[in-house]
């Protein structure tokens, strides 16, 4: 590929940036600011701190909170009233990819109209969005700085994936202080959601020479962070290089586009309420064994990213070495190996298989796969 | 294959898009509105520009010579819908014809059933019935044709052609239909003007067709609408368009009149009539008519008068002629009757007389018996003149020889009351032209009413009968036959209602009030008058005054 492109929000990264929201939100010209959130960060305490930095300016603003886990459509459309109702001018989500993801909807609906099956796909979005600043609360997601948004279709049991520019948010502010409130299980979840992030979007046919980059250092910075994250909430550096690993692998995936694993994973989040990330450390490294055979010299170059000692291997060798590494941290992390532990069921298999043929991210897996080779590393991952 | 999956790839990275920018669909959208705003104003000053009193054929030439400024047009065309036809109303450029009804097959006729604002690319001037090809160079580039509704109903198209192809996006057709909207409301307007002001009109001209005065007044007597008919009793020189009063304007009066049947007419919700009389003379038929409004309250009176002077003295005259002809023709038989008596009491009277001595007391006494006999069969005889039934045509006559017919009739009356008679009448008065019988009718009723001024005088009563001729200054002569008393004389005030029909001072039963009135009708059928002359309790003097026709004549 000559011709490369690569977009990203304004970014504001460190340790209490939060106290930039308000400000940030001004700067957009906003007038009323919808606040996408949901139910356990705001036991956190994270909505509480950034409405007070909103007050401080005197921004208006109004709380939606009525999330699941993964994003519904229904949720957009109660969103999307209420946004209307408060005559809201600007969104600004706090959360995980879930808000994010549902703020994006809306603001999408807001300014373009219909319904959200409207846009999914690449570039439907006509209209530009209402200014958007998020502040993610947990590292791995990345949705803060994508231009992607996956919304659950209830009707069809699948994630819609929504692909355009302007779903860039303005302004991503990324405060690492927010995620010493996640759980063990959700650090684990979600950092191996970057991984699975970093990876993909490394051996992605639309890879590029700087997201290339950040999907090295987002491997290392993960290897490297992960377990002392997951083993001690307080541990701020750890939290911090979390956090960045996040964004670097966010900032890959958002240019270069994933593979396999997500296209799989999308389909398991229809049908399962269960985190993202826990569906990724299951199907992850099947896929890279898939796929390895198509670019075994950048596997190589994960393994090195992994930490792994490659001198004098062979790269075939090393590659494998790189699938090795990850099911180790997975394990390392207390993640379930296996869909059929996360609750899927074998009669699902098939279906799952022909919809993932469908999704987007298919189209950048570096290895070609039919219905049949995504339903056998399907069952490999059970 | 490969170009698919990079062109996916490209697709997903998006070489290709961008994320949208506010400050360009902002301008994107200010240019639409600033476009939008200035058509509205077109579409404002158009219909201020438009008249209620336009024909819609001005009001689309107004709209040709301004819909440029907004949108391509080289054509306009109002089509409308009467009796299941569809036919061009109006078209610009004027020098376009259009060609009677649109055929049914038209595109015309499926673009106004089916009622939805459509463009048409390249249509043909042929199909749309009008003659002006070489304007349009032998083809309409675009159309924009939009439905006229008026009231809910379609009642027609606007028509916007252009000679340019692609002349009209959806925008612009918005901005005809909007246009189409507003012509509506000016073309039913100014419809519905010229119907309320025909009405106006129609109203006005019936109104003041009327010759009499015809009010509508309020409650309060003022004077809401008027024909501006008033009779001369009132003096118009002050100031017409002040006087508001029904009462001032009419009758020239500062107070509600005696008369007035307002409050009647109010209470009982019902026209009402009376009949005035005017000292003057003048006798009017007054109406008073409630306008009562939709929520039944009176909201105003319609006061006609009319002048029905002329009309009840033609009445009366009719109702006295009728009346005299029917004693005419009583008395014609009773003198009938009378005479052969007569003659039987004369020629038994004559023979008994030859055979007495003409110095016996009993040949005085017959002597008597046949001159009076005699003078019975001269009354009998005036009598059937008098009454003769066929009409008397004018005819020389010498009207001292008509007073003597009267006197021979209405004598004894007089004598009976004992009443001196003097006569001085003109020796060489000359014949008129006139109707006998008719002034024998006027001497009559001038010696009855002599007699009547007469009766329960004290000193001695005298009637004068006089004839005469005078000449006036312009030297026109005049035949004056005068009957003077010395009775009781007429009040100043009452001089000129004396004419009138049914004035009288005497009592119901001598008197009918149409004696002088029935006199002066027939002075004036003879291009003459009635002078009077009287001085109270001291007797009055009334002249029959006629023309003499000069020799010349
Ligand atoms: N910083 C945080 N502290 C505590 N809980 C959090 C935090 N961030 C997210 N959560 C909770 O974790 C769950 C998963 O959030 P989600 O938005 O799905 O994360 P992501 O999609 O980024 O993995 C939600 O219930 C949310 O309330
Ligand atoms: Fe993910
Ligand atoms: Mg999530």
């Amino acid at each position: 590929m000559n011709i490369i492109k690569y977009v990203t929000p304004e970014i504001i990264f460190g340790c209490g940036a939060l106290a930039q929201v308000g400000d940030s939100v001004l700067r957009q010209g906003a007038h009323k600011v919808f606040v996408v959130s949901d139910e356990g960060v705001i036991n956190s305490g994270w909505v509480e701190k950034a409405l007070y930095y909103l007050d401080a300016v005197g921004l208006d603003h109004e709380v939606y909170c009525n999330l699941s886990s993964n994003p519904k459509d229904s949720e957009v459309v109660e969103g999307l009233q209420k946004y209307r109702e408060t005559e809201c001018d600007s969104i600004l989500a706090i959360g995980g990819g879930s808000p994010t993801d549902v703020a994006k909807a809306v603001a999408i609906l807001a300014t373009n109209g219909g319904i959200i099956q409207d846009y999914e796909g690449v570039n439907k979005v006509t209209h530009p969005l209402p200014p958007m600043v998020v502040v993610p609360s947990t590292a791995g997601a990345g949705s803060e700085v994508t231009q992607f948004a996956i919304i659950v279709d209830q009707k069809r049991n699948l994630k819609m994936t929504i692909i355009s520019k302007s779903l860039v948010p303005d302004i991503a502010i990324i405060d690492p202080h927010l995620l010493i409130t996640k759980s063990a299980k959700l650090t684990a979840a979600t950092g191996i959601d970057a991984l699975s992030h970093a990876v993909e979007s490394f051996v992605s046919l639309a890879a590029n020479p700087i997201t290339e980059v950040h999907a090295l250092t987002s491997i290392k910075l993960i290897t490297s962070n992960l377990r002392e994250s997951y083993a001690c909430n307080i541990n701020l550096e750890a939290k911090e290089k979390m956090a960045m690993a996040s964004l670097q692998a966010a900032l890959s995936f958002s240019n270069a586009i994933l593979g396999a694993t997500h296209a799989m994973v999308h389909q398991v989040d229809g049908l399962l309420d269960k985190h993202h990330g826990e569906s990724n450390a299951c199907v992850l490294p099947n896929v890279m064994e898939f796929n390895m055979i198509a670019c075994p010299s950048k596997f190589k170059q994960i393994a090195v990213a992994l930490g792994e000692e490659v001198t004098g291997l062979s790269t075939w060798t090393a590659a494998e070495a790189a699938i090795k590494a990850v099911r180790r941290l997975i394990k390392d992390i207390g993640l379930v190996e296996g869909l059929a532990k996360v609750g899927l069921e074998h009669d699902a298999l098939p279906l799952l298989s022909r919809n993932a043929l469908n999704d987007a991210c298919l189209i950048t897996n570096p290895r070609d796969a039919d219905e049949h080779d995504i339903h056998e590393i399907f069952i490999k991952s059970m | 294959m490969f170009k698919e999956k990079m062109k996916l790839i490209e697709n997903l990275t998006g070489v290709n898009s961008s994320k949208l920018n506010y400050y360009v669909e902002l301008k994107k959208r200010n240019e639409e509105i600033v476009k939008q705003n200035n058509r509205l104003e077109i579409i404002n000053q158009l219909v201020r520009d438009i008249n209620i009193d336009m024909t819609i054929r001005d009001i689309i030439k107004r709209v040709y010579s301004k819909l440029p400024l907004a949108i391509p047009c080289d054509f306009l065309g109002l089509v409308l819908t009467a009796e299941d036809e569809l036919y061009i109303k109006a078209i610009m450029p004027a020098t376009f014809k259009c060609e009677g009804t649109i055929p049914q097959e038209s595109f015309l006729w499926e673009c106004f059933r089916n009622g939805e604002a459509q463009i048409f690319e390249n249509v043909n001037p042929d199909d749309l019935f009008v003659d002006g090809r070489t304007e349009l160079e032998g083809r309409v580039g675009s159309l924009a044709a939009v439905s006229l509704i008026v009231k809910g109903s379609a009642q027609g198209l606007l028509l916007v052609g252009s000679k340019i192809s692609s002349a009209y996006t959806p925008s612009e057709l918005v901005f005809v239909q909007q246009l189409a909207d507003q012509l509506a409301i000016c073309i039913l307007n100014a419809k519905l003007y010229k119907q309320v002001f025909r009405a106006k009109s129609e109203w006005e001209t019936t109104f003041n067709a009327v010759t009499e005065p015809m009010v509508l007044i309020d409650r309060s007597f003022n004077i809401v609408r008027s024909n501006n008919r008033f009779p001369i009793e009132c003096d118009s020189s002050e100031g017409n368009d002040k006087v508001q009063k029904c009462y001032k304007r009419i009758w020239g009066q500062d107070k509600k009149c005696d008369e007035c049947m307002m409050d009647e007419t109010v209470r009982t919700r019902k026209p009402a009539y009376k009949r005035f009389r005017m000292d003057k003379g003048k006798i009017y038929d007054i109406f008073y008519y409630p306008v009562i409004n939709e929520y039944n309250q009176i909201v105003g009176i319609i006061h006609h008068v009319k002048d029905v002077t002329e009309k009840t003295k033609i009445e009366v005259q009719l109702m006295q002629s009728a009346k005299l002809a029917a004693i005419g023709e009583m008395s014609a038989g009773v003198a009938h009757e009378l005479n052969n008596p007569m003659t039987v009491i004369i020629g038994t009277a004559q023979m008994m007389q030859r055979e007495v001595y003409e110095e016996s007391p009993e040949s005085e006494f017959l002597n008597d018996i046949i001159n009076c006999g005699l003078r019975c069969k001269k009354i009998i005889q005036n009598l059937l003149t008098f009454s003769r039934q066929d009409e008397y045509p004018f005819a020389p006559t010498d009207i001292n020889e008509e007073l003597e017919r009267v006197l021979s009739l209405v004598n004894y009356q007089i004598n009976k009351n004992k009443i001196q008679i003097v006569q001085s009448l003109s020796p060489d008065l000359p014949k008129i032209n006139a109707n006998g019988h008719q002034i024998q009718q006027v001497l009559i009723n001038f010696l009855l009413n002599a007699r009547d001024a007469l009766e329960g005088m004290e000193r001695e009563k005298l009637i004068e009968i006089s004839t005469s001729v005078r000449e006036d200054d312009d030297g026109k002569k005049w035949l004056l036959a005068t009957v003077r008393d010395n009775g009781i004389g007429i009040e100043k005030e009452n001089l000129l209602k004396i004419f009138n029909p049914f004035y009288t001072n005497k009592n119901s039963i001598k008197g009918t009030g149409l004696g002088l009135s029935v006199s002066l009708g027939i002075a004036e059928a003879h291009d003459g008058t009635i002078e009077v002359e009287t001085v109270l309790d001291e007797g009055s003097s009334f002249s029959l005054v006629l023309p003499v026709e000069t020799d010349e004549c």
